[in-house]
């Protein structure tokens, strides 16, 4: 099951709603916020569904960009 | 994986996308010097132009884990979606793992003796016919050593990269303009500029770091503009400010129409264009010299009117273009990649675009530049810069000047008068040649022209019939036609450098 992690970026006035959308998607697990943005760690089956979750978290109504950072696959290799 | 494993990774995973927001933890560092029981190590992406540095996690010799590298003046830490498959790309099982030789019309696997030899004399039956064709995702090294190998070696100059066919007119568009081909901008423009303007540019999907770089202004409270000017709507128009859509060829007459205008506003940077500037009137590479005068009474055709016919854009939004150019206090960064420059008048639209950025005097200052964007990592740093042209030799000599091949002939230490004094065919001339059989083989390393050259029917379907040697790491529609396939070390696999966008190797 590969790890990865997000920056995610927002408007301040989004960060609330961002936030929780975050959190309640599955295998979605939200960081300390910084000025910066929101740090987030995912957990998913395959390579495939973690670019797809990554995909996803930029669709949240707020979100200006969700950058991958981090990408551990190990199991899949 | 057991669960207190899965925790580690998590909080490793955590603390890297924490550093990368300005939050940097002990953790992270503990990551890089591996704590996770990976061994982690620098290497350059290697899947467009950007020129990422990333982080390479490795267990058991293979690579499992990759992050962006947060020293990394490019990127800064941040990967895109190449960074979930960069590292699985090398274990496929399709992966070629043995030289192949084509037999009773079928590929066999061969040992390395067999095939290098196959090759050798089919080579030396007729060197002056067999020709190298390859990409920017050559390294420099590999670039350099093939392109030493046939000018040098063989003494014949037919060696080409697909470099040709997405580059060319952003080439002669700087060598037409500054004199060499070199970029103007860096990337460090982006963090400085007030204004962007995409021609016909996409970086939220094409170059999602750079784009990223831009974007992320805006989240630590910063005013970046960006105007999206593109014959249709793409991911980067919902970043965008004000989207403008062109009618296709239209960009040309919008630059002239920009340039009019600021002219007519007398918003234009005279004293600049005094001091840095020789006005030509294009047609070839030199151009005809042309006085000031000259030049405004050119444009007179380019009114709003005329701009709007041509390329249907509104009078009010070739306004809102030529004020950002005419605004003194503005800082404007022109970006494009292939939109522009494989445009069928693409070296022309590329001298426009320099024109209004030197008309305005947006140009040499941090933030204000005209720059275009690479597609492939080392477009610029091997084909261009190493010379792995037809027409080329290193450092921007030419095969067709004789004190270049000389110096060239010198340096390496061979006969004087081995490099060939005539430029090698260029790549359509190349499969051309191969079609007709006027070549007799070609070796393909680093890319698939059986799936990508233009008009491919007319140029490919006599390739099986030569002498073609494929370099590739996977099965291509290219090696179904090789008489020889070697199998080819790919990425992290292999030492390298390679030459990005903005020319940092």
């Amino acid at each position: 099951m590969p790890v990865s992690s997000y920056a995610v970026r927002c408007n301040d006035s989004a960060r609330p709603g961002v936030m929780a959308r975050l959190g309640a998607l599955p295998g979605v697990t939200v960081g300390e916020e910084t000025e910066q943005g929101i740090p987030v760690v995912t957990e998913s089956k395959t390579s495939r569904a973690a670019r797809e979750l990554g995909e996803q978290l930029e669709q949240i109504p707020g979100v200006e960009n969700a950058v991958l950072v981090y990408h551990n696959f190990e199991d899949e290799s | 994986m057991n669960t207190s494993r899965r925790e580690f990774l998590k909080q490793a995973a955590m603390a890297a996308a924490t550093a990368v927001l300005g939050g940097a933890t002990h953790s992270h560092i503990e990551a890089a010097e591996g704590a996770d029981g990976l061994l982690w190590r620098k290497a350059p992406c290697r899947f467009c132009g950007t020129g990422c540095g990333t982080m390479v996690g490795v267990k058991d010799g293979r690579v499992v884990a990759v992050q962006g590298d947060l020293e990394n003046p490019v990127n800064k830490g941040l990967l895109c979606v190449k960074g979930y498959h960069a590292g699985v790309a090398l274990y496929g099982k399709d992966r070629l793992t043995k030289p192949l030789i084509r037999k009773n019309g079928k590929l066999t696997p061969a040992s390395w003796d067999e095939a290098i030899t196959r090759i050798a004399q089919e080579i030396m039956r007729s060197p002056s016919t067999f020709a190298v064709y390859g990409s920017g995702q050559w390294t420099v090294p590999e670039g350099f050593s093939v392109m030493k190998f046939m000018k040098g070696g063989l003494g014949n100059n037919h060696v080409d990269p697909n470099a040709r066919l997405c580059m060319a007119s952003a080439v002669v568009g700087m060598l037409t303009t500054y004199g060499v081909d070199e970029p103007s901008g860096c990337y460090d423009d982006f963090d400085e500029c007030d204004t962007v303007i995409l021609w016909g540019n996409n970086p939220a999907e094409m170059h999602p770091v750079l784009w990223s770089r831009i974007v992320d202004r805006r989240g630590k409270g910063e005013k970046v503009e960006i105007i999206d000017l593109a014959t249709r709507r793409t991911r980067s128009t919902e970043g965008a400010d004000h989207y403008i859509e062109f009618t296709p060829q239209g960009d040309l007459a919008i630059a002239n129409g920009i340039c009019r205008l600021l002219i007519q506003w007398n918003k234009h940077d005279q004293g600049w264009i005094e001091r840095h500037c020789n006005i030509r009137q294009g047609e070839d590479g030199v151009g005809k010299p042309m006085a000031w005068d000259e030049y405004v009474k050119w444009l007179e055709t380019y009114t709003p009117e005329y701009v709007r016919e041509v390329a249907g854009i509104s009078e009010r939004n070739l306004n809102l273009l030529a004020e950002r150019f005419a605004d003194p206090d503005k800082k404007v960064l022109s970006l494009w990649c292939m939109g522009m420059n494989q445009h069928t008048r693409g070296t022309w639209i590329n001298n426009l675009v320099y024109n209004v950025h030197f008309l305005s005097g947006k140009f040499g200052k941090p933030g204000s530049t005209a720059f275009s964007l690479t597609g492939q990592p080392s477009a610029c740093g091997t084909c261009r810069e190493v010379g792995t042209l037809g027409h080329a030799l290193p450092g921007g000599r030419l095969v067709a000047k004789p004190e270049h091949r000389a110096q060239c002939e010198e340096l390496w230490n061979i006969p004087a008068g081995r490099i060939a004094p005539k430029p090698g065919m260029h790549t359509m001339a190349m499969f051309d040649a191969l079609q007709k059989g006027d070549l007799s083989g070609v070796w393909v390393q680093v890319t698939n022209p059986a799936q990508t050259i233009p008009n491919l029917n007319n140029f490919t379907s006599n390739l099986k019939d030569r002498f073609l040697v494929v370099s590739d790491v996977y099965p291509t529609v290219t090696t179904d036609l090789a008489t020889v396939v070697l199998p080819s070390a790919m990425w992290v696999e292999k030492n390298g450098v390679y030459g990005n966008s903005e020319r940092r190797t």
